[in-house]
């Protein structure tokens, strides 16, 4: 909405409406004593685009006392009372006033206050402005009278007001923005606004939570990723041990914040939870062996930790948790994931956490209106527990989709290439990290790599991904080691983070047809269990390939190259190129 | 710029861009009332950078006198 041109907003909003029509309308009504009249298009769209529909209703200006008389307590009431026009120079005219006129004043407006207070106490949820002084004041080293006669009236209102009424405190908005920003009193003499555009927007993504809690209408739960989201660094890779999270790491300092941030968010109700492309048992372990993090493994009501794409992941977490899927928010540090999730469930809030990890804690602070509650009540508090008996009832049931279209708009680029020289060390270095999608995990010395370029009975293949958004860098790789008659898979690894996108069936089939152009008909490979690598296990039961032999540790294949070619299709959204040499 | 002008009237009076010719006025296009002089006001404010005057605001009778007082902002 911030960046909307006002007259694309006013057109925006008319469209929603329309859309909305016959829907049970929800409305507000503003009382002024100044003109508010562009507030109208801007609250509705605000409200509208979060799907509550509603009608604004601008009463007369300067009336606020009759209009609020006798009004449908149905409605919700937005007050704006500016002090600076009680009277036509007011804001000057106080500066000369003696004790007892100033005292008057005082005692005038503090009565007519509170005949607005009881025009109101029984609506349900009342915005009423606190007064603001500051556009007039903000070099003043010393109060003069006008300061004194705002200060004193907002003492008033925090005594007096009921219980309903929600004090608004300008200078929040104010400060978002500028004071400058804010106020264009240009045309004040004249037409009565004061206030801009910028700060009608900025006002409505302020109150804009509030109204929607009434309808229940905010944020339930917050979904986090693990991997360089609950802590920095890639647990499956880097190890328990070396993981961010704390001060005992680099950076973990951040990530403490975060955490205590989410201790907070669920200590009020909301609940937290895991969607990870991981083994469980490595962030269990995490939980477990580290004593320096500040979230326990229970504070997460649900845990989704498999290799399912995270759309349908959110989805079952929804329905799992019998929430509406609009009321979840999700965390995650990749721009895919985050794209995926948008695209598929628009309605789910992403956050993406930032590239400069300082800005992550700040980041969250700014979305905590997202969970905005006009209360927290006892039921609130049990929620999550509620959550996580009901979650332990159930059995998490995977719901796939098909996810196709989404990765066909990405115009994802395969680069292959054969024994590059300049990326030996980028290979080794693939090889000793991989753990995850690697299906012998065959570690390798610069030595040994160079020893393969040089040898005619190896082929050393290196991936490259890139889409839409960028590129991956180098993150496969497959070694093919030719013997008399058949071409083994020595080594076929790829990088978690291009897992999600089919990369791993292109790649195998490029393997396999480069093998096929070499003369070679059959091709062996296997898979060599390890702790880490469990989401491999059937890859080439799923390519097609015949299983030969099978114990504890590991698996053994066959395939003909014919026969794979013929009956797994390529993916027709992927293009792959490769590199000349 | 008339162009622009015109899908800016056409988004604040909520007509289509077609209905906007050059005697387009408060007298004859009803949603162009006092509020809605001022949403369009602030528009093309927003839209071409620029502030009025109080005289040029008053001034703004019709579609073509819009476009002079936008173009006589532009140059000043």
């Amino acid at each position: 909405m911030k960046e909307m041109k006002f007259s694309e907003l006013i057109r925006a909003n008319s469209e929603l409406g329309k859309a909305l029509i016959g829907k049970d309308a929800v409305k507000i009504t503003v009382f002024a004593n100044i003109s508010v009249n562009q507030l109208k298009p801007i609250l509705e769209y605000a409200l509208r685009n979060e799907t509550l529909n509603v009608t604004v209703e601008i009463t007369d200006y300067d009336n606020i006392l009759q209009e609020s008389a006798g009004l449908d307590k149905n409605t919700i009431p937005v007050v704006f009372w500016e002090l600076c026009n009680l009277s036509e120079n007011f804001v000057y005219e106080v500066e000369t006033f003696s004790d007892s006129s100033f005292s008057q004043f005082i005692e005038k407006t503090q009565n007519e206050l509170s005949l607005l207070f009881d025009h109101l106490k029984t609506s349900g949820l009342v915005f009423f402005n606190r007064f603001s002084h500051s556009y007039y004041t903000r070099y003043n080293l010393k109060p003069g009278n006008y300061e004194r006669f705002v200060d004193s009236l907002n003492d008033f209102l925090q005594k007096k007001a009921p219980e309903n009424f929600l004090l608004i405190d300008l200078h929040k908005v104010f400060s978002s923005r500028s004071l400058d920003i804010c106020f264009d009193i240009r045309n004040y003499y004249s037409t009565k606004t004061l206030y801009t555009i910028d700060f009608f927007k900025a006002y409505c993504s302020f109150i804009v939570p509030a109204i929607l809690s009434t309808f229940s209408k905010t944020k339930k739960a917050l979904i986090l990723d693990c991997d360089n989201t609950l802590w920095k660094g890639i647990v499956g890779e880097d190890g328990w041990e070396n993981i961010a999270l704390s001060e005992k790491n680099k950076d973990g300092i951040f990530f403490k914040q975060v955490h205590f941030i989410l201790k907070s968010l669920a200590k009020r109700g909301i609940i937290l939870g895991i969607c990870s492309k991981n083994n469980p048992q490595d962030v269990e372990e995490v939980f477990r062996k580290r004593p320096d993090m500040v979230l326990k493994y229970d504070d997460f009501v649900i845990k989704v930790l498999n290799w399912n794409d995270k759309a349908s992941n959110l989805e079952a977490i929804s329905k799992k948790l019998n929430i509406g899927i609009d009321s979840i928010v999700f965390v995650d540090d990749s721009l895919f994931e985050i794209k995926l999730v948008n695209d598929h469930l628009p309605m789910i809030k992403t956050l993406q956490v930032p590239e400069k990890i300082y800005e992550y804690p700040g980041l969250l602070l700014d979305h905590l209106s997202l969970f905005y509650t006009n209360t927290t009540t006892e039921e609130d508090l049990q929620r999550a527990r509620m959550y996580m008996e009901e979650s332990q009832r159930n059995e998490l049931k995977s719901t796939y989709r098909n996810i196709d279209d989404y990765l066909a708009s990405l115009d994802i680029e395969v680069v292959l290439a054969n024994k590059e020289p300049e990326v030996i060390e980028r290979v080794t270095q693939l090889t000793q990290k991989t753990n995850q999608f690697n299906l012998t995990t065959k570690r390798y010395l610069p030595g040994d790599v160079q020893n393969m370029y040089g040898s005619g009975d190896f082929d050393v293949f290196n991936l490259t991904v890139g889409d839409k958004y960028g590129s991956s860098g180098l993150t496969g790789i497959c070694i093919v080691n030719y013997q008399s008659g058949y071409a083994e898979i020595d080594t076929f690894l790829l990088s978690c983070r291009i897992l999600g996108r089919n990369i791993e069936n292109c790649f195998l089939r490029e393997v396999v047809m480069s093998i096929h152009k070499k003369g070679f008909r059959d091709i062996h490979a296997s898979y060599k269990k390890t702790l880490k690598n469990a989401q491999v296990e059937n890859f080439y039961d799923r390519n097609g390939f015949t299983l030969i032999y099978h114990d504890d540790s590991e698996r053994k294949y066959q395939t003909d190259c014919q026969h794979f070619l013929s009956t797994i299709s390529p993916i027709n959204y992927i293009k792959t190129v490769w590199k000349k040499r | 710029m008339e162009e622009k002008v015109k899908k800016i009237m056409s988004d604040v009076f909520l007509v289509d861009i077609n209905e906007i010719n050059n005697y387009t006025s408060p007298d004859n296009l009803p949603q162009w009332d006092s509020i809605g002089h001022l949403n369009l006001i602030t528009s093309l404010e927003e839209e071409f950078n620029i502030k009025f005057n109080d005289d040029q605001i008053i001034q703004m009778l019709n579609f073509k006198l819009v476009i002079e007082i936008i173009k006589e902002s532009l140059h000043q």
